[in-house]
């Protein structure tokens, strides 16, 4: 497991990624990269999350059994990449943009 | 009854060898080599009154029954099989499996409450929705957050259980489990395994009294499976049961076949992605131009 803030838009790394899936839960054999404050940690409130440590920038990826060169390449090409549409979002959206989860979701 | 009956007189081994051998000891004297996925939602009989006897056994201690469970919701024989083998890598006497990492600590909640011990000590941060449960008191239990310096004074004499997950879910941080539960006194100490795994960490060593995971995770490893399992003492094991019993968070026979199979590979999938996330926290954090700021790795001892 890895966690780690970043500079810029966390939600610009999350419809960055190509070969890490971008999805809560964790644990697989593939990596998953999430956004607390955005799906597993949503149900908390704002404050709360906050002074628990879980800031708005924080990324969440769980990493599995790729090389880690693919890993590295992808990881790195997500956090340098401008702002993008998504290939797929979360939740159907007629922008094309993702859509922030309302509720909780899983781990 | 077979399973556990050989597995308490099996000598201590490595983990990497139960991993793959727990929970199965008795298939090659049965002439099977995959494990028997019984699917049976109740079990025949026709003597009623032995059947009357066994069931208000299991009503009175929480027992695991001999032979056929009766219904599906007091056991199961492919589930019990996972059970045994989470029970043996973790080093505990017992675990009691569920239809999710949530439904298990529910049980664990209720148990708790229904003894009268609805107050709950807890060490933020937990898993989003286990917060939520314990904060928005759905169960009608109450909660004390406090850091891990401030347990010994948030326990009342209603406090039933303390929580921490350690490393914790999103942030990694982790807890000196060892001093938290001399802390806790006689109150049980229930640590949220899920990251670390019993491979990297087994906290009932550490004086946990109960070991939470989604199995859902590590466990299962393949995010084709939704299951939780508390293990703990038999004594607690025997309430869990009953709890489950009675409000029916059980565990689907297929999830049990799938995460005992997935036991298997947990030590080889745990050391080879704990190694990759090492690498990827050693290059963000030297980057020079990495866009990461603080970076935290886990589970990669």
């Amino acid at each position: 497991m890895i966690a780690f803030e970043v500079y810029g838009d966390p939600h610009d790394v999350i419809a960055g990624v190509r070969l890490i899936t971008p999805a809560v839960s964790l644990g697989s054999v593939d990596t998953l990269i999430q956004h607390p404050a955005s799906i597993s940690h949503r149900i908390v409130a704002e404050g709360d999350r906050r002074s628990a440590g879980v800031s708005d920038r924080l990324l969440r990826m769980s990493v599995g059994l790729e090389d880690v060169e693919d890993l590295w390449r992808d990881l790195t090409q997500a956090l340098s990449a401008p702002p993008a549409a998504p290939l797929r979002a979360a939740a159907p959206a007629a922008s094309g943009q993702p859509v922030a989860v309302p509720g909780p979701a899983g781990r | 009854m077979d399973a556990m009956d050989h597995g308490l007189s099996v000598t201590l081994r490595a983990l990497a060898t139960e991993a793959v051998h727990a929970g199965r000891e008795d298939l090659a004297g049965l002439g099977l080599h995959a494990p028997p996925l019984d699917l049976s939602t109740t079990y025949p009989s026709y003597d009623a009154r032995a059947e009357a006897a066994r069931i208000d056994e299991f009503a009175t201690t929480g027992a695991r029954l001999d032979g056929p469970p009766v219904y599906a919701r007091l056991d199961n024989p492919t589930v019990a099989r996972f059970e045994e083998a989470l029970a043996r890598l973790e080093g505990a006497e017992a675990a009691v499996a569920f239809a999710s990492g949530m439904a298990a600590l529910t049980a664990v909640l209720l148990a708790r409450a229904s003894q009268g011990l609805r107050h709950v000590v807890a060490v933020r941060p937990l898993y989003g929705c286990s917060d939520h449960l314990l904060d928005a008191g759905l169960l009608g239990t109450e909660v004390t957050w406090t850091d891990p310096a401030g347990i010994a004074d948030a326990i009342r004499p209603d406090t039933g259980l303390v929580m921490v997950e350690s490393p914790a879910n999103p942030t990694l941080a982790e807890a000196d489990i060892r001093a938290i539960a001399h802390s806790c006194g006689s109150v049980p100490l229930l640590v949220d395994n899920t990251f670390a795994t019993p491979v990297l960490q087994r906290p009932v060593e550490q004086g946990a009294r109960i070991v939470l995971h989604s199995a859902t995770k590590y466990l299962g490893g393949h995010g084709d499976v939704m299951g939780g399992v508390v293990a703990c003492d038999e004594e607690f094991a025997r309430t869990l049961r009953q709890v489950r019993f009675a409000t029916g968070g059980v565990l689907h026979p297929l999830a049990g076949y799938l995460l005992l199979r997935g036991l298997s590979t947990l030590p080889v999938r745990v050391r080879a992605a704990s190694s990759s996330a090492a690498e990827l926290v050693r290059r963000l954090a030297t980057d020079p131009g990495s866009p990461a700021s603080t970076t935290r790795g886990s589970a990669a001892r």
